[in-house]
């Protein structure tokens, strides 16, 4: 047996007391009897510390509102209501849910409940319009997701060939492209801010504790860990490093031979004439793998079939933070009217996939997809649709923190001291964030009957999604006008 | 002596009994609610042991060895009367049988209930609610248990309806000092002998209690009357009208005054008053009739009122922290004439007094005569003290009887019963306890220590001429030693220390008591140990400790008859033990761990809202 990956969770509090979904107030007619605190699985009631015999405040920020404290309390003097701030946390896309069960994971590593039952949403856009099948759900139950069934979570990067020639000695006569294996399908993309050399560092740790990836500027000079000090690039520490370098604008602006010598893979800007770039780096350094960043936009299924053919092995396709495609698509609705409208990553990562599955050449590719991933279910759901591996930038943020108040965009002060954060303490808390994460796409695989993710890609039949539902139940009914119209 | 002793009781029962010998534990057993200064000069009030037993079988065995060691036996409920009935006379044993207290059988169809008389009224009330069942009369004082009643007044709440205790109980099991245990059903001639004898021929183990369905409503009434003669007159034409209250109270003016200044507002008339309660509503409606032109209906807000207080009715009065108080159980007819007689003797005195009365059947009336005093002022204290007896003495002229007997009433046990029943249960006593183990020295006769010398005084014969004696020279002793009131009272716990009247409620909804089962505990003992650390007294460690096993729930608070800020003096208290010995860390985690795993304590928790 192989040595299982395992991301081992530290609970890690946070600095500043989080705004929780609720608020608990402890009356005044308290007797201390310590019904909550038992009955309360959360931790958000218990007894003082340095006097056993009171009750400590309500550590409110933990509260799931389960209400068995307040069902239970005898002198139902407990009293819930919700938390002032909390609905005015993050914006539509990255909810208050979001962003506050991404910093519960943070804290504990643990997987989020929703207190007093799940109130998904079964429908609505995007990726809230899947749902995944669950139907063997027996299987991880059996000895849980970290029993004697190891699952692999592992993708590799990189071209996979569809067949190996041998010639008659049974040696292997095709070239074995190279290929990347990160153990888990996540890796760290760019911050849109809180772009602090602290927060840059806690990344790194964790992305090297993780050994997965992250995506750092070229232009921001980031180096590993230390080196900063030394005031020199030092080729073997950046070996060691899981740095991707990102090239903006190659063409005009060329790169940095260094960077291309230390990393195993670099990440260039999408230009028209890119593969002259792409040329020049294999050769300075034939082993390292190449992604090329392309916006979800329009076209994007012509530019990735291009790259593909024109033999780029890793294609980055990135929508904007909120998961939406860049420019607008053409959209035909049921009454067969065409508009204009920006399309959500859910849809597009189906297109492309459906597009290089069409034409036989999807192996060759590895698709990163990133743009809204916010929460452990977006990254099985970005794989349903034909990802290979997604790339993550708010959560890392949500780790150490931060509650998307967007004050440092306008140069007010961030409320939890972004720039001050540990990176040690930073580090373990991303690392509990994807230990969360990685558990849930475990149980997500299990109760699939999944035992390696690389299985889930472009699985569409392991989920449900709203629209085909809506087409079954309701094109019987349209489909008679329809026809009418066709007669006619 | 006693570690022996406690030795060969504990190879007796094992774990069916608790075996107590903390000296600070067994003084809080050396005491009722009277306070009486020189009651260990007159007496071994401290017990050798403590023993709590757990079971019938365990309390057989210790009554069996007492009886072959001839070791007095003092058993003890709550400790919520005055009269020195559970005090110590000489070296022995406490039985406490606050642990024999289950519920055994409850029969919904008789509608009786057979308990062991260690319940407490409250708990047997609370247990009755959702059977829709209700106790029949209860006492006063709430918290009490039925055994206590039993053995004292057994009068109270609901007599009037319902009669005296002994007609509302079907029988009782009976432990003789042989150990033997008998049936007796009420209609049997020995049945009465149990009630008011406080605990002289045996231990009540269980009683059959007759109950009732729960009365839908309570409809209570008071009515403000001229004076007192008006109240009684009133109260007479009550019964002959023939109504059908449930409870009939009288109170004085001076009671109402005091509720007044305790609640910080003019909501009672200064006036003497009538309590009438109702349960059902075409008798209370006949009662407004018949009360229309006789007195003044008080709004039903205030009748409410104090018919919620009639199980807290000894409010702390004026400045003075000591109560005392004459109960005497007299003839309606003849009870204006006993209370102007006595109202003229006490203004000689300068004691202010309060009266209450409960109708307790169609012509007797219980009448409590309480008055104030501070205990810190012995020559004072004694004064007022001494003015009991004649209060009594005044009572039996108008046809009166003492309501209880215990120690410091023995000299008119003769009053309190006739030659013949006297004579009678002396012989009963002699055939049922021949080594006289059970609560000895008392009742019928008082013993003291030193060859009994001061114990002549309590001889009737005796006793009478000194009463005479006293009526006269304590006008003027009380004039001359009326109280200073000049005490440095700073801290809360300073304040209410002598303010606690030790009448137990606190013990009944004390959760640290429950789960313990430690008498030091209890909120009123914390107080007695809070008195010494004051008063300069040494303290161990092992006392000190048990102050801190309180969750501070403030439910001593809630029921405290006085209204004492007790959680506040809990905070004082422990800050200075803390102090001086220490915070008893493990103790308390170990406290807080067996309370959370109790049954018993999440039972009372959610019990513990109906108080």
């Amino acid at each position: 047996m192989p040595k299982k990956y395992n991301i081992e969770v530290i609970p890690t509090p946070p600095r500043h007391t989080p705004i929780g979904k609720f608020e608990i107030e402890r009356g005044a007619d308290c007797i201390n009897c310590g019904r909550c605190a038992i009955v309360c699985i959360y931790e958000v009631h218990k007894r003082q510390e340095e006097d056993l015999r009171s009750m400590a405040e309500p550590v409110v920020y933990r509260c799931k509102g389960c209400f068995s404290c307040i069902q239970e309390c005898p002198r139902a003097t407990l009293t819930i209501r919700d938390g002032t701030d909390y609905s005015r946390l993050g914006d539509s896309y990255w909810t208050p849910e979001i962003i506050n069960t991404n910093w519960y994971q943070a804290e504990t590593g643990k997987i989020p409940v929703s207190g007093a039952g799940y109130r998904g949403p079964f429908s609505g856009e995007g990726f809230d319009s899947m749902w995944t099948d669950m139907s063997e759900i027996v299987r991880p139950t059996r000895d849980g997701i970290h029993g004697r069934e190891y699952i692999s979570t592992v993708v590799e990067i990189g071209r996979k060939l569809p067949a190996i020639k041998f010639d008659s000695h049974g040696e292997i006569v095709s070239p074995i492209p190279s290929t990347i294996n990160v153990p888990l399908p996540i890796i760290f993309d760019m911050l849109p801010f809180g772009r602090f050399e602290n927060v840059y560092g806690a990344m790194a740790k964790a992305a090297s504790y993780l050994d997965t990836f992250m995506i750092v500027d070229a232009r921001e000079g980031f180096m590993g860990e230390g080196q900063k000090a030394k005031g020199k690039r030092q080729k073997a520490r950046w070996e060691e490093s899981h740095l991707i370098p990102y090239i903006t604008q190659p063409t005009i602006h060329g790169f940095d031979v260094d960077w291309i010598n230390a990393c195993k893979m670099v990440e260039l800007e999408y230009e028209e004439d890119v593969m002259g770039v792409v040329n020049e780096v294999k050769t300075l350094n034939p082993g390292t793998s190449i992604s090329v960043r392309v916006p979800f936009g329009d076209n994007v299924a012509g530019i990735v079939e291009e790259l593909t053919y024109a033999g780029i092995e890793v294609i980055h396709l990135y929508a904007d933070l909120n998961g939406q495609t860049f420019g607008k698509s053409l959209i035909k609705n049921a009454s067969q009217q065409t508009f204009r409208k920006s399309l959500l990553i859910k849809d597009m990562t189906q297109n492309v996939h459906r597009h290089l599955v069409d034409l036989k050449i999807r192996d060759d590719v590895t698709l990163i997809v990133s743009g809204g991933i916010a929460m452990a279910e977006h990254v099985a759901k970005a794989i349903i649709c034909g990802a290979d591996l997604t790339a993550i930038d708010l959560p890392l943020l949500f780790a150490l923190e931060c509650r998307y108040c967007k004050n440092c965009q306008e140069d007010l002060a961030c409320p939890v001291e972004l720039k001050d954060v540990n990176s040690e303490w930073g580090a373990q808390r991303m690392i509990n964030l994807i230990g969360a994460w990685r558990n849930q796409l475990l149980e997500i695989l299990g109760a699939m009957g999944l035992r390696e993710v690389r299985r889930l890609r472009g699985e569409v039949g392991r989920a449900i999604f709203l629209e085909n539902i809506e087409k079954e139940t309701f094109d019987n009914v349209f489909a008679r006008e329809v026809s009418h119209d066709a007669n006619g | 002596m006693a570690e022996t002793v406690k030795t060969r009781i504990e190879e007796l029962v094992g774990d069916e009994a608790r075996v107590i010998d903390g000296d600070f534990e067994r003084e809080l057993y050396s005491m009722d609610i009277g306070e009486v200064p020189f009651a260990k000069r007159l007496f071994d009030t401290t017990p050798e042991l403590v023993i709590m037993p757990k079971s019938v079988d365990a309390l057989k065995k210790i009554v069996r060895f007492a009886n072959d060691e001839k070791a007095a036996l003092f058993p003890r409920g709550s400790a919520s009367s005055g009269l020195g009935g559970v005090v110590p006379t000489v070296k022995g044993i406490v039985l406490d049988l606050s642990s024999m207290n289950k519920i055994v059988e409850l029969n919904s169809e008789k509608e009786t209930v057979k308990v062991q008389t260690g319940v407490r009224w409250s708990d047997l009330e609370d247990f009755l609610c959702p059977e829709t069942l209700s106790l029949r009369a209860y006492p006063s004082s709430f918290f009490s248990s039925v055994g206590g009643w039993i053995a004292t007044g057994g009068y109270g709440i609901g007599s009037y309806r319902f009669g005296h205790l002994k007609d509302q109980i079907e029988s009782i099991d009976v432990m003789f000092p042989s150990g033997e245990v008998k049936a007796i059903e009420s209609k049997e001639k020995e049945f009465a002998r149990f009630f008011g004898t406080e605990g002289q021929f045996g231990i009540v183990l269980s009683a059959v209690l007759k109950l009732r369905k729960t009365p839908e409503k309570a409809l209570p009434h008071l009515i403000y009357l001229e004076s007192a003669e008006d109240a009684f007159v009133f109260i007479t034409g009550l019964i002959n009208a023939e109504l059908k209250p449930n409870h009939i109270k009288y109170m004085d003016v001076s009671h109402l005054e005091e509720i007044n200044t305790f609640l910080g507002e003019d909501l009672f008339r200064l006036k003497d008053a009538v309590l009438v309660e109702f349960e059902e509503e075409e008798e209370a409606t006949k009662f407004c009739e018949f009360a229309e032109g006789r007195g003044i209906l008080a709004d039903d807000y205030l009748s409410n009122y104090l018919w919620h207080e009639r199980l807290f009715p000894m409010k702390k009065r004026g400045n003075m922290p000591t109560p005392l108080a004459c109960e005497m159980v007299i003839p309606i007819a003849n009870a204006v004439s006993y209370l102007k007689a006595a109202e003229i003797f006490l203004k000689r005195c300068g004691v202010d007094v309060e009266v209450e009365s409960h109708i307790v059947g169609k012509d007797h009336a219980l009448l409590m005569l309480t008055y104030m005093s501070d205990v810190r002022e012995p020559r004072t204290y004694l004064t007022h003290m001494s003015l009991i007896p004649v209060l009594t003495r005044l009572g039996l002229k108008f046809g009166g009887v003492p309501y209880g007997i215990g120690i410091w009433n023995t000299p008119f046990i003769n009053d309190k019963y006739d030659t013949k029943t006297l004579e009678l249960y002396r012989a009963y006593k002699k055939e049922v306890d021949p080594h006289n183990i059970l609560n000895p020295n008392k009742f019928f006769a008082v013993k003291t220590k030193m060859a009994n010398i001061p114990g002549i005084m309590f001889k009737p014969r005796i006793f009478r001429p000194l009463i005479r004696i006293s009526a006269t020279v304590i006008p003027i002793l009380g004039k001359l030693a009326s109280p200073k009131g000049d005490h440095k009272e700073e801290s809360v716990l300073e304040k209410i220390v002598y303010s606690c009247i030790k009448c137990g409620s606190c013990a009944a909804v004390c959760p640290a008591y429950l789960v313990t089962n430690e008498e030091s505990v209890t909120p009123k003992n914390k107080l007695y140990l809070a008195k010494k650390l004051l008063a300069g007294d040494a303290i161990s460690k092992i006392d000190s400790d048990k102050i801190f096993l309180c969750t501070h729930c403030e439910m001593c608070r809630a029921v405290c008859q006085n209204d004492l800020d007790l959680v506040t003096a809990w905070t004082e208290l422990e800050k200075l033990l803390e102090s001086e010995f220490g915070a008893p860390e493990e103790a308390i985690r170990d406290f807080v761990s067996t309370m959370e795993s109790s049954e018993d304590y999440w039972r009372f928790v959610y019990n513990a809202q109906k108080i």
